[in-house]
């Protein structure tokens, strides 16, 4: 979008303040959902008018503090060094202000043309919090404006500020730190003062975050003529401030800030003490209780995947309708147009067959994100990960990494695209890597098929046993990974427990919409390419019959079948439906009909009598083991490539899980030969 | 951690401790969770 705007404004603050939905207030439905340059890190813009000014907002990442430990906060920092946006807006909420006035102090040193909104002040005085707003603009010597983002109030007198803010930008205040720290900031500001390029406003932040061993920083320094000089005297300054503070120089810094902050809130809170439990309080006596936590987690998740399924269910019933009903109506129009069947073949089953296969995933995908941001916006999200944490220490991750392994059930892609939330590489690739053993829906067919006609009368326990196969392989592969490959620690388990509250519908909307979009655009091009590669291999040579012996995908699988000989389903169907599960496991049900000559009248009973002459209980319990574990659909292994950003550890999921399958069900084909099976 | 305000002097109440599984520590005015081999790191003093 090439628009020009009026001014750039940055929005910042910690999460559960208010601030996307504030984000959500200002821009409505104009928003948009990039990345940043070179970056992983989601970049959401979106632009409005406001007395006849065009603002671009920009929602900036980050989470606590600005320091450059995460991509995130890199990313943040060097927009406002950057780009200089003419004011930076950050959301405060003052039931907790001490934790938020962190990275004000941080925004406040780096020279950003500040503006705090305090927001939920309705709720701090609730609780007995009362906040001087005069005096606290007056310490930090930026303007504090209150605003109720629920309630739509404060709003315009914040834009009225923040278009004031541009034309006076300089933050007033100082922070002063103890003598020790001020006298080895200045031996650094001294070397960097000769620079004509570092603005003089910039000089003391910059020495701050040198002290603070901050690589964004040091990045900064990297390549003048001096840094040979500065990079010793920032070596011998933190050596001694170490001595003074704590050997961990980031946490010193946050100790001096927080005295700052200490001084700061004596002056401006006056707190009554509140006796009697607040409703979160109520709630987490339940919620995170030793006995009723996870009973009551189980609940909410049952009922979350029955709505899930009946909805997501007849949606995709639906899209799938529809899309047979297009098919007709072109195979008629094509044949009239006297099109070859090769051609309507390739338009129907190869192009709108493929549409229709990304198509499917978004229902259910948009209901799964539907039901994940209520249940973050709620504030239970949180809870689930502390109730699951000592679950999750057997997979060698923590109570966070578990959100993920839920939706997994649904469907790998969100899962695998919610381990966004977790910090460390290390943590998310791990995520990633168990995921496709969650029995995602999609198998689940393959399964009733299956089962339904070689253990009618133990469907429920066949079905059942595939799921906690598919958890153990999880925790099995889990242990592997972590003693081989990822030794390295995984990251300290911390995460703030919000207030519950009720979401806001427009809020979640937004929210599911955005990824669900992001996986139409990213995933579906991918999908629709390889739906139609499939088609291609089950129709060439020109000629055959789709999926027939004789085509390519026939061939295919008559030179592969040998290799799944020794696991019970050495027929040259089962191999190609295989192949064609890659496009999506459902797709392996479909598959059979067709390689089975069935689809004509489309009679359950011939495809069950043709399965038994092929199947016996015993492989076909190997089949569906094998159908559970191997290579992911390329949806997933899309959104794999999307997540990690590298196409090694894409074909490594592929191949892995492969072997993992092989051998699986080979150990349980031939011992339960050897048990007379 | 430091920047949620878990750092060496820092006031902390906890809020819940099983013993087994994570923490739930109040710190300022929000409740944290804190998890086992984290918290089994941090040395504190009762106040």
């Amino acid at each position: 979008m090439e628009t020009k705007y009026d001014l750039t404004v940055g929005l910042i603050g910690n999460p559960n303040v208010g601030k996307t939905s504030l984000f959500n207030l200002l821009t409505g439905a104009r928003q948009h959902v990039g990345n940043w340059p070179g970056k992983t890190v989601e970049k959401k813009e979106g632009e409005f008018n406001f007395e006849g000014r065009k603002i671009n907002l920009v929602d900036l990442p980050g989470a606590y503090s600005l320091s450059a430990y995460t991509e995130e906060e890199t990313v943040t920092s060097d927009f406002i060094f950057k780009e200089k946006p003419e004011a930076v807006v950050h959301v405060i909420d003052a039931q907790n202000l001490e934790r938020n006035l962190l990275m004000t102090i941080h925004l406040i040193e780096m020279g950003s043309p500040l503006v705090v909104a305090l927001n939920m002040v309705d709720r701090a005085e609730a609780k007995g919090i009362h906040i001087n707003t005069a005096k606290l603009a007056e310490l930090l010597g930026v303007p504090v404006v209150v605003i109720n983002v629920r309630e739509n109030r404060g709003i315009d007198e914040l834009l009225r500020v923040v278009l004031k803010r541009e034309a006076r930008s300089i933050s007033r205040s100082k922070i002063n730190y103890e003598r020790e720290v001020e006298e080895e900031l200045e031996k650094l500001i001294q070397i960097v003062s000769f620079d004509k390029d570092i603005e003089k406003k910039n000089r003391k932040w910059l020495c701050l975050g040198l002290l603070e061993e901050d690589k964004n920083v040091a990045a900064i320094f990297a390549d003048k003529p001096y840094s040979i000089e500065l990079s010793a005297a920032q070596e011998k300054s933190i050596h001694h401030l170490q001595s003074v503070l704590d050997k961990d120089m980031g946490a010193g810094f946050a100790r001096l800030r927080y005295g700052f902050i200490d001084g700061l809130i004596k002056e401006t809170v006056t707190r009554k003490i509140n006796k009697g439990k607040t409703i979160t309080e109520r709630l987490d006596d339940y919620a995170l209780s030793r006995f009723w936590g996870i009973p009551l987690f189980l609940f909410v998740i049952f009922l979350v995947f029955q709505i899930f399924f009946k909805l997501s269910e007849s949606a995709s019933g639906f899209i799938r309708g529809g899309f047979h009903a297009i098919a007709l109506g072109v195979t008629s129009l094509l044949s009239m147009w006297g099109m070859s069947d090769w051609t309507t073949s390739l338009v129907v089953d190869g192009i709108i067959g493929g549409v229709g296969n990304v198509l499917i995933f978004v229902p259910i995908l948009g209901m799964l994100f539907l039901f994940i941001a209520i249940l973050e916006d709620s504030g239970y999200m949180a809870r689930i990960a502390f109730v699951m944490d000592r679950f999750m220490h057997k997979l060698g991750l923590h109570g966070k990494a578990f959100i993920p392994m839920i939706l997994g059930f649904g469907c790998n892609v969100p899962g695998i695209m919610a381990t966004r939330t977790l910090e460390t590489r290390r943590d998310r690739l791990l995520a990633i890597l168990i995921n496709p053993f969650m029995s995602c829906g999609a198998r689940l067919p393959v399964y009733i098929l299956f089962a339904g006609i070689f253990f009618p009368e133990h469907q429920g326990v066949v079905i059942f046993s595939l799921y906690v196969l598919g958890i153990l392989m999880a925790i099995i592969v889990g242990f592997i990974f972590r003693k081989f490959v990822f030794k390295e620690l995984s990251s300290p388990f911390v995460i703030e427990l919000p207030s519950y509250h009720i979401p806001s519908f427009k809020g979640v909307l937004i929210h599911a919409w955005e990824r669900t979009w992001l996986f139409i655009k990213k995933a579906g091009t991918l999908i629709l390419a390889f739906s139609v590669l499939i088609w291609f291999l089950a129709s060439l040579p020109v000629g055959v019959a789709y999926g027939s012996e004789a085509s390519l995908a026939g061939s295919f699988g008559r030179m592969l079948s040998p290799f799944f000989a020794p696991l019970g389903f050495g027929n040259w169907q089962a191999t190609v439906a295989l192949i064609f599960g890659l496009a999506g496991k459902e797709i392996i049900v479909g598959s059979f009909g067709t390689l089975y000559g069935a689809s004509g009248d489309g009679s359950a009973l011939s495809l069950a009598s043709a399965l038994r002459q092929d199947f016996t209980p015993l492989s076909s319990y190997a089949f569906m083991v094998f159908v559970l574990l191997y290579t992911p659909c390329i949806a997933t292994l899309a959104a794999i490539k999307k997540e990690t950003g590298s196409w090694k550890w894409t074909i490594f999921v592929a191949t892995y899980s492969v072997i993992i399958a092989w051998l699986v069900a080979f150990v349980i084909y031939n011992f339960g030969r050897l048990l007379g099976f | 951690m430091a920047e949620l305000g878990i750092f060496a002097g820092a006031e902390i109440e906890i809020a819940k401790n099983d013993g087994r599984g994570p923490l739930l520590v109040k710190v300022f005015d929000s409740k944290i969770v804190l998890g086992q081999s984290g918290a089994q790191k941090i040395y504190g003093d009762k106040i």
